[in-house]
């Protein structure tokens, strides 16, 4: 008797919306749901790579609901290690879809030898804020984060 | 969709020698600097200028070789 495991992983393609051609596996997508007290990648990040990391802001909307503008904000412990989303191509951030965000994260190159990343890493968190365009509008906050490691 | 980052603002605060990253939600700030340009961490009652106003330093939150963040309240002056 044979057995078949099939394994489904969602990734993310850019729908048109950006100027990549990336594709982003599950395990650096991170996803906020309206209740819930953490939202983080279960993918660790390591402070030389530069990756990309899909926000997924689908539970927060209700039907037909889009946001309007999402900001990203770093927290001030992650920005002092030197821990960066980047802005500027081909790294800037894009819509994936009406409610999913690309992300490129990093570790600026002057903080890439802390010993925050030794063993466990650091979690560097960052301040999600997205307003509907409900009438009248709701606006979401959540906090992300990715954990940084040397691997 | 509008997509805005920011990463973090960086200003200089009194008695440290490099810039410090700061947020602030209300009348109370949070910032992180790096730990090894402190010769000691701010003390809790501390009165500190930060962004051209007087800020009291409520206490340290974390601190490790690196890092040291901590929380400031705006002083109202009158």
């Amino acid at each position: 008797m044979t057995t078949t495991i099939l394994i489904a992983t969602g990734i993310y393609a850019s729908s048109g919306g950006g100027s990549s051609d990336v594709t982003t596996p599950s395990s650096r997508t991170i996803t906020f749901t309206p209740s819930g007290s953490s939202f983080a990648a279960s993918q660790q990040l390591d402070p030389t790579d530069v990756l990309d990391f899909v926000l997924n802001l689908s539970p927060l909307l209700e039907n037909d609901e889009q946001f309007n503008a999402v900001s990203i904000v770093v927290l001030p412990a992650a920005v002092a290690l030197g821990f960066t989303i980047l802005t500027t191509a081909p790294y800037e951030p894009e819509e994936v879809d009406d409610s999913h965000i690309r992300i490129w994260a990093t570790v600026d190159e002057a903080s890439r030898s802390l010993s925050a990343w030794s063993g466990q890493g650091t979690i560097c968190s960052f301040e999600v804020t997205g307003v509907t365009d409900s009438n009248p509008s709701r606006t979401w906050q959540r906090t992300g984060s990715i954990r940084v490691a040397q691997k | 969709m509008i997509i805005q980052i920011e990463n973090g603002t960086k200003l200089p605060i009194e008695g440290v020698a490099t810039e410090a990253s700061i947020s602030v939600r209300g009348d109370t700030a949070t910032v992180a600097v790096d730990a090894r340009q402190l010769i000691a961490a701010p003390r809790p009652g501390k009165i500190i200028e930060m962004m051209d106003a007087p800020w009291e330093v409520l206490k340290t939150t974390s601190r490790t070789r690196e890092l040291l963040t901590f929380t400031c309240r705006r002083l109202v002056s009158g």
